[in-house]
């Protein structure tokens, strides 16, 4: 059965492999003996026998996936090593034709496994990046000290050079010049669109239950689509196939479950995690100050493995985040935001029993709803939900382009729809109801040429309703390799129709109504105010530069140039107008930028210095601009161009304890500086003004022509773990911002009332877990 | 090694640290005094200004008197007037001040507003320039499209609307229905005044069309004509030359920036001056029955 659905895929992929008559193909899969989890980077060697000569190798891909093809029948010995685990070696014996498949499952290697962070066949680590990419594990993401006992995927983010945040609260990540908005987050193949939560410190993706994230800054490659800013790719890992394990924790913060483990061993299993926010709750009474972040996090996943070829998983996830960044401020009129995230996604990863293809087929539906406003009635409510049918292969070396080529390809067909009730005009657009129905096409060859070129150079052909030919979408990544230097690079053209509008005039401003661009059917002449978004789908190109050396065993840096232009922004209009009255105008945007890391890991100590040198200019275009500015642009930097910015981050293992430091610093935000107060009245009529509507006004210097003070904060957390019986108990004490630094999170433009971010917090968490 | 690099790591961190507590820069605050907003207009008999302070940070206001001095000054004659202060609260409990002064401005007479803060003498004024009075006239009664020019002297034409009378039929009758076209920003500048050109020959339609939706009525078999014209007239703010926002609009977002449309001097806002202005006009028999119209007016 699965062998005609198999064929039947292959059939709507159009594509007709090439014969390999003569020639044997292996695939399998590489996990970890103990708990079941794929091996991502494991080298898997064919050597001809008897001679012992090393004839095919490569190695997994991120789901534990390799593929040889061209395998000329007779006699070989493979080899399975990763470090830190046992090699598997054995026999095997290739028939002409024949197709053969090999899982393995490798054991830790008591003796090495220490040394795993000091291995140099990583794929992951801060300065292991590759034209804007760079793969995160979970170890990581726990060397970040948090509030919390448990790490979190943001948490970590927050330290990367090219990630500008909002401060410790609001859930806003800008990504190398992006908008939030432009970032396409996937969780299992699903579309997330706010997984980050209120409070800065976390998302929805706790690092105990990661696998990896893939993220790109930027030049993200075919795969990919919809978005113009980022990816940040995140799989869950699964669940203990060999034992039950779990977790529970609790701190000031949060709390959190994890239940995991076998259901039918080594075949299903399942992995249970939930989480739930305590300081809206603990914040009056522990710290004197209301910090009202409602949050929860719930995520599961079952695993399948049926067979050496099949793999199945669905994954389930839902999100809530409730809370108001206002409310010291202007407790008159509440704000209260709240967001919620819901999503399921089905994955089928198959290798081809007949072709050196591996595929993977995923459908997901997911959903996104944000309200802003009284709790009861909330004046705003947008939503958007997505269905995603997405197919990508993996072609083995040589398949299409001969040589030493692979070839992904693939289709994914998106439908979103969106929905909004904005309370009258939201940025003076009457927002409408919408369905955006997407298709995509990608091949993606990669070559190897010489001994370490490996070029990827793809194409994208994608459909949006606003207009029937299709938009073309060409990227290119390559990864140079002489030695131990890397010379990396990438460059792309990428377009999006679902947007999220959002009136950024301040940190404070997360509500964004998400909407499609629809078709520009009135044509230019007759673009109304009111029909500003349409045909206007943004578009961006990227250009990436770097270089990345591995110095010593413990020692790798790295070095990135970007530049970033996009057109079709949307961005609020200044005006002295009241609050929420403003209008959206059109945009485009520049950014560009360099980024530097240095990376230490010996143990007992692991370290890194992230420093982001970057400028962002946005030049709006309205018709009151040269009534205002007397220029046809106004050029200016967004509320989210951070100049300069830091991060040092160190893990230090001694004496049983696990210490974890982060310095950030920041240069500071540009914003809009208020002048002076006063009042507005139109004055349009002959009538006397006692009757005439009023409102108050403020006078503001040119848009973002100030900037807010620097900030930097300092983290520590210490943590050792205590055995308890057949558990471990883990006890975490931590500071946040340990020299109570006053770090600007907005001022409010119409009030003059400054809120700041997180003041010096102590914190101590506990955390219990068995079967790991 | 290890206590070295400690201290190297500590040391920029102690400066930081030292210095830590960074405030806002501070702010070049504004030395003008006030805001102003009113219209002097020969058709009322009670003139006013609304008075805003310019403050550093923002309040509700006071009920207090302002403590400032606002007069008039006939720039024709010399007269002088001082303004009395009044409040206005809002529901949102904002307190507002606007002067006022019982008088009629005279027709093409400048006057100078001036109000003077007690406490330090600073000063803002205006001068404003109530225009002349003005007509309006058919230049071309025998075309679908009417050009009516409004003249003559210096003033701005402003918001020009047009204004349809139609009833049903032959004979006009009942319901007997008004209806506007609004020409706002479409008026031109012309050696003797300005210049409104109406589409009276297209608007049909859409007079008919409305008209039709307001009764209810079946549009009639024959095509045309169904409705009879009543009325045609232009109504128009005929105001200061200065009175001048751009592209003849007044949008509150754009007009609402502060140096965008104002004739404060060491202030902002705006006082204008000027009246409104109806004329009735009577297009040829020919352009309103070109128009479609029934032709229901006396030859």
């Amino acid at each position: 059965m699965s062998r005609h659905i198999g064929h039947t895929l292959l059939l709507l992929l159009m594509w007709v492999a090439p014969l390999h008559a003569q020639t044997a193909q292996l695939s399998g899969f590489v996990t970890d003996a103990a708990n079941g989890q794929v091996l991502d980077g494991a080298t898997v060697a064919l050597f001809t026998l008897p001679d012992g000569a090393l004839t095919y190798g490569t190695a997994t891909t991120g789901d534990g996936i390799y593929l040889l093809s061209g395998i000329v029948p007779g006699a070989y010995r493979i080899a399975v090593s990763f470090v830190g685990y046992e090699t598997v070696q054995d026999t095997l014996i290739f028939e002409s034709s024949q197709t053969r498949t090999y899982t393995v499952a490798l054991s830790p290697d008591a003796e090495t496994l220490t040394e795993v962070l000091v291995e140099a066949e990583r794929t992951s680590g801060v300065a292991r990046v590759s034209a804007g990419f760079q793969r995160i594990r979970p170890e990581e993401i726990e060397a970040i000290p948090a509030p919390d006992v448990s790490g979190d995927l943001a948490n970590y983010i927050t330290t990367l050079p090219g990630v500008v945040t909002t401060g410790d609260r609001g859930g806003q990540f800008f990504i190398r010049g992006g908008e939030p908005s432009q970032n396409l987050v996937l969780l299992d193949g699903m579309i997330v669109y706010q997984p980050f939560h209120l409070l800065g410190f976390y998302s929805a993706f706790p690092a105990d239950v990661i696998d990896r994230a893939d993220f790109y800054a930027g030049g993200f490659g075919t795969e990919y689509a919809g978005r113009l800013s980022s990816v940040l790719d995140v799989t869950l890992r699964t669940g203990n196939v060999r034992r039950w394990a779990g977790m529970a924790s609790a701190s000031p913060f949060a709390s959190g479950v994890r239940v995991e483990g076998p259901v039918i061993r080594d075949q299903l299993s399942v992995l249970f995690s939930a989480r739930q926010s305590l300081i809206h709750q603990t914040g009056e009474s522990l710290y004197g100050e209301a910090l009202p972040f409602d949050f929860s996090d719930l995520l599961g996943k079952v695993h399948l493995s049926a067979g050496p070829r099949h793999r199945f998983s669905f994954t389930g996830f839902q999100t809530h985040d409730r809370g108001d960044l206002l409310s010291e401020i202007n407790s008159s009129t509440p704000q209260e935001l709240y967001w919620r995230n819901r999503g399921g996604s089905l994955r089928w990863l198959l290798l081809s029993k007949n072709l050196p293809i591996a595929t993977q087929l995923t459908v997901s539906r997911s959903s996104h709803e944000m309200t802003q406003g009284l709790r009861d009635e909330p004046s705003r409510h947008t939503s958007v939900n997505n269905t995603r049918l997405a197919l990508n292969a993996t072609f083995s070396e040589g398949s299409f382009f001969g040589g030493r080529s692979t070839t992904r390809a693939g289709w994914d067909a998106v439908l979103s729809t969106t929905e909004n009730s904005l309370d009258g005009l939201f940025q003076d657009l009457a927002l409408t109801d919408t369905n955006v129905p997407a298709f995509g096409l990608y091949v993606e060859p990669e070559f190897v040429l010489g001994d370490g070129l490996r070029l990827s150079s793809g194409l994208r052909m994608q459909w949006y309703n606003v207009r029937f030919r299709p938009y073309l979408e060409p990227r290119l990544r390559f990864d140079w390799a002489m030695g131990q230097h890397h010379l990396h690079g990438a460059v792309g053209l990428y377009q999006q129709q679902v947007i999220g509008l959002n009136d950024r005039r301040d940190a404070a401003s997360v509500f964004t109504a998400w909407t499609g661009i629809p078709r520009d059917e009135l044509g230019l002449q007759q673009r109304l105010d009111n029909q500003l978004l349409h045909g206007r789908i943004g578009q961006s190109l990227h250009l990436l530069l770097g270089y990345r050396q591995q110095a010593t065993n413990t020692l790798e840096w790295n070095v990135e140039a970007f530049y970033k232009h996009t057109a079709n922004l949307f961005v609020g209009e200044w005006t002295a107008f009241p609050r929420l009255s403003t209008r959206l105008q059109p945009a485009t945007g520049r950014s560009a930028g360099f980024e530097a890391r240095v990376e230490w890991r010996r143990r007992p100590l692991y370290a890194y210095l992230t420093y982001g040198l970057s400028t962002t200019r946005y030049a709006a275009g309205s018709a009151a601009i040269p009534v205002w500015y007397g220029t046809e642009q106004l050029r200016y930097r967004p509320a989210h161009d951070r100049r300069h910015q830091i991060n040092a981050v160190a893990q230090w293992l001694v004496h049983g304890f696990d210490v974890s430091i982060r310095w950030h610093f920041g240069s500071g935000l540009p914003y809009t500086r208020p002048l002076a107060f006063d009042g507005f009245v139109l004055i349009d009529d002959v009538e006397t003004v006692f009757r005439t509507e009023h409102s108050r006004r403020v006078i503001y210097e040119r848009p973002f022509g100030s900037v807010l003070p620097t900030y930097h904060r300092l983290d520590v957390s210490v943590e050792r773990v205590f055995p308890l019986g057949a558990a471990l108990l883990h006890v975490q004490a931590s500071t946040i911002n340990v020299y109570d630094r006053r770090n600007v999170f907005y001022v409010d433009i119409f009030t003059l009332e400054r809120k700041d971010q997180l003041p010096f917090i102590p914190s101590l968490g506990l955390k219990v877990t068995f079967g790991e | 090694m290890f206590r070295r690099l400690l201290l190297v790591c500590l040391l920029p961190l102690g400066l930081l640290v030292l210095g830590c507590e960074e405030n806002l820069a501070e702010r070049d605050l504004f030395e003008a005094p006030f805001t102003l907003y009113g219209v002097l207009s020969p058709q009322l008999d009670t003139q006013a200004v609304r008075v805003y302070p310019i403050e550093d940070f923002p309040t509700l206001g006071t009920a207090e008197p302002l403590g400032a001095t606002l007069t008039s000054t006939d720039l024709a004659t010399g007269e002088v007037r001082t303004w009395r202060d009044s409040v206005l609260q809002a529901p949102n409990g904002q307190i507002e001040h606007v002067y006022w002064s019982r008088f009629r401005p005279a027709y093409d007479t400048a006057y100078r507003i001036d109000i003077i803060r007690d406490a330090d003498g600073a000063h803002s004024h205006a001068t404003v320039h109530v225009p002349p009075r003005v007509h309006m006239r058919l230049l071309t009664p025998d075309s679908l499209k009417q050009r009516i020019l409004i003249e003559t002297g210096d003033f701005r034409a402003l918001t020009p609307r047009v204004e349809y009378t139609v009833g049903w039929g032959e004979f006009a009758s009942d319901p007997v229905l008004r209806y506007f076209v609004n020409y706002a920003g479409l008026e031109i500048k012309a050696r003797e005044g300005w210049v409104v050109d109406v589409n009276f020959g297209p608007e049909r339609r859409r007079i008919e069309n409305w008209y039709l939706a307001d009764t209810g009525s079946p549009p009639p078999p024959r095509p045309c004509p169904y409705v009879g014209l009543l009325d045609f007239s232009l109504h128009v703010i005929v105001g200061d030359s200065v009175w001048n926002p751009p592209g003849g609009l007044f949008d509150a977002n754009v007009v609402s920036e502060p140096n965008t449309l104002t004739n404060i001097a060491n202030g902002f806002g705006f006082i204008g001056a000027g009246y409104t202005l109806e004329t009735h006009l009577r297009p040829s028999r020919k352009a309103v029955e070109d128009a479609c119209y029934y032709y229901v007016w006396d030859e």
